[in-house]
């Protein structure tokens, strides 16, 4: 097992389009970093001429990429989101099956233990691609933005929203708990396409479902709410628009066990369907 | 005569045989259902007025987001992004899935690879006029089945209603049929003419997932309201028909023609020398 889940990382980590993909991300949301720079220019231009104490609604926690749901950067960012975590890696085992490296690989070891590499290596490749983004733009926002904590009157992310006690008193701690919530749902959903890539022949459209999928699910939710736009929300209060549950601060109520508990459901839900079917598949 | 050959054969590959067509109407219809139930609550709350038309059903397809006020809140406009996507989405697979079979052997006998590459582009104006005709037909159907006249009106409350969500008070009392026509009509269609040729372009150059994602992200940098990103003419919630300080629509059409032009022309000369033997290398 260990030197398989060690060939299968190598491979990922080697892979060019998971360093396209980061590289996409990291291009993407560095339009998030040039608006706060303007954002910060124009502040502080506002503060000599005003001499207005503070900084307002200027800190790195609620502007960065995660903490903005404004801005080009982000609106870019969470609509290719699903795309930057299935193209790095989610192809490899339609591919490697394709090629005939499959049947080699499991002549050589157990099929259980390749089935678990190839999931593990997917899982990390989606979380490495946007998560690395995601924290190469908090880190280059961290050259612009002032490290204060945010005022709860002066900024979204109030009661009810993804973590809110934690951005008011313990900040870092908020950032790294986002990262990593993003990190789980990049990695899933490279696991799904991975899942889906068994089923259907297309490389391309493989790593087109979770877009699809998301996208979809955003469409619905948005044309079956009686007042377009005004409410995402389910019973008036927590969002089920899925391009929203993958940013930290959106428009309706997100609150952490919420989110948390449809990504523990999904996951469970994509590994249970790969195993299940990697298992009985008949390969060689 | 070659190159008839090999856009009848793509017509009835990639547009007849196309499956993903089928999205169409069933997204247009849901948008249909989403916007009377949004009318029925408008009316209810004053707007006792609204005459439905079957422009209106249209222009919501692709109104799109007003000009971002960033202290405010923000939803990504994934109705508005659909008709974008969807287009782009049907034209994606069918020309590299076809070069990397049988359309190796066409592109051998027909001997003309510009023929080849030209037959594709027709191709794609075709599926964007298909697209087109089966999102406006089905926005008729439905309109004639809830007995809503087929009329180019938009005027007095259906504008307010209409941008409503978008959070902006358009500047006009009424529109002109022919700035309807231009607004609702031409300007989407050349736009996602654009894109498409434009998504064609690259994934000659980049592959077609990349193109994919970069069309995409291109259709979502909208966001930012500048003459460059062309996407931006396609939404009706910044055009100058509807706002003072909205965009202008004959540089619209000339931008998208220019793109469709350096698409076509760009994509004969890289075709040229592009390697057309399979490569089973990464995505």
């Amino acid at each position: 097992m260990k030197r398989t889940l060690v060939n299968e990382l190598e491979k990922m980590i080697h892979s060019r389009t998971l360093l396209f993909s980061f590289l996409i991300g990291v291009a993407v949301s560095s339009a998030n970093v040039v608006e706060n720079y303007r954002l910060t220019k124009w502040f502080l231009g506002l503060q000599e001429l005003n001499h207005v104490p503070g900084y307002g609604t200027l800190n790195i926690y609620t502007n960065w990429i995660n903490g903005a749901n404004m801005g080009m950067g982000a609106a870019v960012f969470f609509v290719i989101f699903p795309l930057l975590a299935a193209i790095p890696f989610s192809w490899s085992l339609q591919s490697e099956r394709h090629s005939g490296y499959t049947n080699q690989l499991l002549t050589r070891s157990a099929k259980k233990n390749y089935l678990m590499a190839k999931y593990i290596a997917v899982f990390l490749s989606g979380g490495i691609s946007v998560c690395g983004a995601m924290t190469v733009n908090f880190m280059a926002n961290a050259w612009i933005l002032p490290l204060v904590e945010p005022m709860h009157i002066l900024v979204r992310g109030g009661d009810g929203m993804f973590l809110s006690r934690l951005l008011f008193t313990k900040p870092m701690i908020y950032i790294f708990l986002c990262l990593l919530t993003s990190f789980v749902w990049a990695g899933t959903l490279a696991c799904l396409a991975m899942t889906v890539g068994m089923l259907i022949k297309n490389t391309v459209m493989l790593v087109l479902v979770p877009f699809l999928l998301i996208f979809g699910g955003s469409f619905l939710v948005n044309a079956l709410t009686p007042v377009r736009n005004a409410a995402t929300g389910f019973l008036g209060k927590l969002t089920v628009n899925p391009l929203q549950l993958l940013q930290a601060v959106t428009l309706n109520a997100n609150p952490a066990w919420y989110v948390w508990s449809i990504q523990l459901g999904l996951l469970i839900l994509v590994s249970a369907l790969y195993f299940l079917r990697g298992m009985r598949d008949e390969i060689l | 005569m070659k190159f008839c050959k090999l856009l009848q054969y793509d017509l009835r590959r990639g547009v007849i045989r196309n499956w993903t067509f089928l999205f169409v109407p069933v997204c247009v219809v849901i948008i249909c259902i989403s916007f009377r139930q949004s009318l029925l609550f408008w009316q209810t709350y004053g707007f006792q007025n609204v005459s439905a038309s079957w422009a209106l059903y249209v222009a919501d397809f692709f109104k799109g987001l007003a000009d971002v006020d960033r202290e405010g809140g923000f939803q990504i406009p994934v109705l508005w992004m659909l008709g974008l996507f969807l287009p782009l989405f049907i034209t994606l697979n069918y020309p590299f899935r076809d070069i990397k079979t049988i359309g190796v052997q066409l592109l051998l006998r027909s001997e003309s690879r510009v023929g080849w590459w030209l037959a594709k582009c027709v191709w794609c104006l075709c599926c964007t006029v298909v697209y087109f005709l089966l999102a406006y037909g089905t926005f008729a159907v439905f309109c004639v089945v809830w007995d809503i006249p087929l009329t180019l009106e938009i005027s007095g409350d259906s504008i307010i209603v209409l941008f409503a969500d978008t959070g902006v008070m358009p500047d006009v009392q009424a529109v002109s049929a022919g700035q309807v026509i231009l607004t609702v009509l031409v300007l989407p269609f050349l736009t996602v003419t654009a894109l498409n040729m434009l998504e064609l372009l690259l994934s000659l150059i980049i592959r077609p997932v990349y193109s994919f994602l970069a069309c995409v992200s291109l259709v979502a940098a909208a966001y930012a309201k500048s003459p460059i990103l062309f996407p931006n003419y396609a939404n009706i919630a910044r055009s100058g028909a509807f706002f003072v300080t909205g965009m202008d629509g004959s540089l619209g059409i000339a931008i998208c023609l220019a793109v469709v032009v350096f698409s076509v022309a760009a994509g004969a000369a890289v075709f040229r020398r592009w390697d057309i033997l399979p490569d089973y290398k990464e995505l």
